[in-house]
């Protein structure tokens, strides 16, 4: 258990591990942005891909964080990012009960 | 449309506002419909937001409880004002946010000096933020600076605002959320901008799961927007780490008056 009023030990490595993944998904966002630009018609389903892998990137970074934090036993800030992704999830679910 | 969004992007992650306030003014002034505009600003806002996560990381100056939790009272917020759309004048509410913007540009351009000064009995094994609390300390020209921020009942108030606003006008937040953390619960300009970033992406995220739903998305304009801001943050994050915090605070002050005259011409 990490001790309170301190930052986590790990936590520096663990953000430079996190910052380098979502660069490497940007890369790859990125790259099937401009591709699915070129190829016009045909390039829609990475234009898409493209899309929906940056609109993930912020909720699966909060997702990490509520792991992280129930590690270091860091309840209330756990409960915190639950809710938060729960009232996310209130909108597109709304929207998609009422298509 | 990319350089639009590549430079509304990086003026946005420069001051911590997010680029959608300017992009949609800009898109519709130059003819895309204003239900296609908002959704279009909204991924410039949730790119940026993560071309600019790793600077930030690497520079920690992200408080990411200060975000998760300011953000779940925004986003309740927003979700009150979605349902309270219909019974606000949504001119009157805009010119309450141009005084709020005004306001807010005067008292950060106003302070002189920094609030939280590099402490030498701090380490370096304290930089990042403190479990179970809001507090932390971020590195600063070889120094480091410990924060506590302040009136969090106020701040989280304030965010919560900030959300009922999102909600009932669909302008994003984070215009009143770097100034409210930086002058209300006196976070330092940095942090606040930092943490701002990572948590607008999260609203607009959640907002652009709802348009994608619905099918209000020009994927083919999304993708040329998302290149555009994906370069654009990440240009004003670099750009960041190189400003010193009063210059970042007078640069916030001058783009709050700017979003302040937006928001006149837009009512």
């Amino acid at each position: 258990m990490t001790a309170q009023g301190r930052p986590d030990p790990t936590q520096a490595a663990a953000e430079e591990r996190i910052g380098r993944v979502v660069q490497g998904v940007l890369i790859a966002v990125a790259i099937a942005a401009a591709a699915g630009a070129v190829m016009g018609d045909a390039g829609h389903v990475l234009e898409w891909g493209a899309v929906a892998a940056i609109t993930a990137i912020p909720l699966l970074r909060v997702a990490w964080l509520a792991v992280r934090w129930s590690r270091q036993r860091d309840w209330r800030y756990v409960a915190l990012a639950l809710l938060l992704l729960a009232l996310v999830a209130v909108g597109p679910v709304t929207a998609l009960l009422q298509r | 449309m990319a350089a639009a969004a590549a430079l509304t992007s990086g003026i946005g992650t420069l001051g911590g506002l997010g680029g959608a306030i300017m992009l949609v003014p800009l898109l519709v002034l130059t003819g895309t419909p204003v239900s296609q505009a908002t959704p279009l600003g909204l991924v410039s806002v949730v790119a940026a937001s993560s071309a600019a996560a790793r600077r930030h990381l690497r520079e920690r100056t992200v408080n990411h409880r200060l975000g998760v939790a300011t953000e779940s009272s925004s986003t309740m917020g927003a979700v009150v004002g979605a349902l309270a759309a219909g019974s606000i004048s949504e001119q009157a509410l805009t010119y309450v946010l141009a005084v709020v913007a005004v306001g807010a540009a005067l008292a950060g351009g106003r302070r002189k000096g920094v609030r939280w000064k590099p402490d030498p009995t701090t380490g370096p094994e304290l930089v990042g933020e403190w479990v179970g609390s809001l507090h932390g300390a971020y590195p600063l020209d070889g120094a480091v600076v410990p924060y506590r921020p302040r009136r969090i009942g106020l701040g989280v108030l304030s965010m919560g605002l900030s959300g009922l606003i999102t909600g009932v006008s669909g302008v994003g937040g984070g215009f009143i959320k770097t100034p409210a953390s930086s002058e209300l619960m006196h976070v330092p300009v940095k942090v606040a901008s930092s943490t701002t970033t990572f948590s607008i992406g999260i609203t607009a995220s959640a907002a652009l799961l709802v348009k994608m739903v619905r099918g209000t998305l020009d994927v083919e304009l999304a993708a040329m927007v998302l290149l555009g801001a994906l370069v654009g943050g990440t240009i004003g994050s670099r750009i960041q780490a190189r400003l010193s915090p009063p210059t970042v605070r007078r640069f916030l002050s001058v783009l709050l008056l700017v979003i302040a005259a937006i928001l006149v011409a837009r009512a």
